[in-house]
């Protein structure tokens, strides 16, 4: 023992053999059991999210087909409107490998395409185009302000989706802020929009992962009076978990 | 630095994973199998040392991990440890604040009475009796004082780490230290004297 060491006291000795005794602690054995549940458990979330996903997924081709049935019809009518006042009249509007009425339109093109492109240009080239001599079809006949309706609310519904894509892909990339924003701004555009449950479920989710819990009760506890019977409500109210 | 892992988003409940959390459950750059069957021994060992009781330990140690795989792009490359130690803080925190809530910490009076220490408590204690008792004096221990204490003597971090994942100033970190183990003395003294009291009672 060195000069400066002292010969420690029994209180002494017992503190450093109670903290001596920290050193036998032995790491846990069930390592291997405890990877298992955690994969399974992670895989379960996951299939779940996928599952949740998926059903999104095709709860949105689902709308997407419908949108695709209204835009094909809008424009089917459009056409068959300018059909009616002449082929050889409509066809410069309605180029063969453009027409939606002939070819559906993919998916991809109810991404965020220009109104104007999309719908309004057969119906303007409709209206420019002279009515004069042409056989009016019945269809013809439906009010200028119908089919104009018809329109604004097909390319809403694809503006709504575009706009939900955009939320939800902003949302998978990490990009929460941008994925709020676009979730924010769905609600500002489509108060009463068809696809108003997801754009308020993306919003949950980022508030959620944020970790702004408060808010994201808040919003949930909305969401699910505002929609109770809605399929999200088990997701919403799992994220409150 | 370590990325700190004591802010809100920690709050979140386990299994909150959301698409974007998914996503990230499975981001490449992080092994989770190879982080959790690495750091998994140690965190469970540091989770029982901060009082996680034993019937818990096993869902504290995997809320560690849901809370890393939920923010694998937190984590920085090198960091892991520092990283899991810190959510495993914070797991335990609220884990004794459950505990608390739900009992009153035993009373390190009651002792002797789970340990029979023989004549001399220094000489007769067994290992796991040793280890009983300074689970009863860590227990006595303030929160945030066990949690420095743990760190610095049991687990081995140096003050500054430790500073770093509480989010604390260095001073303030040695500060609790400091009284850590004023505390850690005057606990084990008296718990030493009680011993030894109810030694002489018994011979």
């Amino acid at each position: 023992m060195t000069p400066s060491e002292h010969e420690p006291s029994a209180d002494e000795r017992f503190e450093r053999l109670l903290l001596a005794s920290a050193e036998s602690d032995e790491l846990p054995s069930h390592v291997d059991a405890a990877w298992r549940r955690f994969d399974g458990a992670l895989t379960s979330v996951s299939l779940l999210a996928a599952g949740r996903e998926g059903a999104l997924t095709a709860r949105r081709a689902q709308r997407w087909l419908a949108a695709k049935w209204l835009l094909a019809g809008a424009i089917a009518g459009s056409a068959l409107t300018a059909l009616s006042f002449g082929v050889s009249q409509v066809q410069p509007a309605l180029p063969a490998t453009k027409s939606p009425a002939v070819s559906a339109p993919s998916i991809a093109s109810f991404a965020p395409v220009p109104r104007a492109q999309v719908i309004e240009e057969p119906i303007a080239s409709a209206r420019q185009s002279p009515p004069k001599r042409a056989p009016r079809s019945p269809r013809a006949s439906q009010p200028e302000s119908s089919r104009e309706a018809v329109s604004a609310a097909n390319s809403t519904l694809a503006a709504q989706v575009a706009m939900l894509d955009a939320a939800r892909a902003a949302l998978s990339s990490g990009a929460l802020a941008e994925a709020l924003r676009l979730a924010e701004r769905y609600r500002d555009a489509f108060p009463n929009g068809e696809l108003a449950p997801e754009a308020e479920l993306v919003a949950i989710e980022v508030l959620v992962e944020q970790g702004a819990r408060p808010l994201a009760v808040q919003r949930a506890t909305r969401f699910l009076a505002r929609y109770p019977g809605d399929p999200h409500t088990a997701r919403v109210k799992w994220l409150m978990r | 630095m370590v990325s700190q892992a004591g802010s809100a988003k920690d709050e979140l409940p386990l299994g909150a994973v959301s698409a974007a959390g998914t996503s990230r459950v499975a981001e490449p750059s992080l092994d989770l199998r190879a982080l959790f069957t690495t750091h998994y021994g140690s965190i469970w060992r540091l989770l029982r040392r901060l009082g996680v009781r034993s019937a818990e330990l096993d869902d504290a140690a995997q809320e560690v991990f849901w809370v890393a795989a939920r923010r694998a792009g937190d984590i920085q490359a090198g960091s892991e440890h520092s990283f899991l130690y810190g959510v495993a803080v914070r797991v335990a925190s609220q884990a004794a604040k459950k505990q608390r809530a739900a009992a009153p910490l035993a009373d390190h009076e009651a002792i002797p009475k789970i340990a029979d220490l023989g004549p001399s408590p220094e000489e007769q204690l067994a290992q796991h009796q040793a280890r009983a008792l300074l689970d009863e004096v860590l227990d006595a221990l303030p929160l945030e004082l066990r949690v420095v204490f743990v760190l610095f003597e049991l687990e081995g971090l140096e003050v500054r780490e430790i500073a770093a994942m509480q989010e604390l100033p260095v001073g303030t970190a040695s500060s609790r230290l400091r009284r850590a183990r004023e505390e850690f003395s005057t606990i084990a003294k008296r718990m030493r004297a009680t011993l030894a009291t109810r030694e002489r009672q018994g011979r």
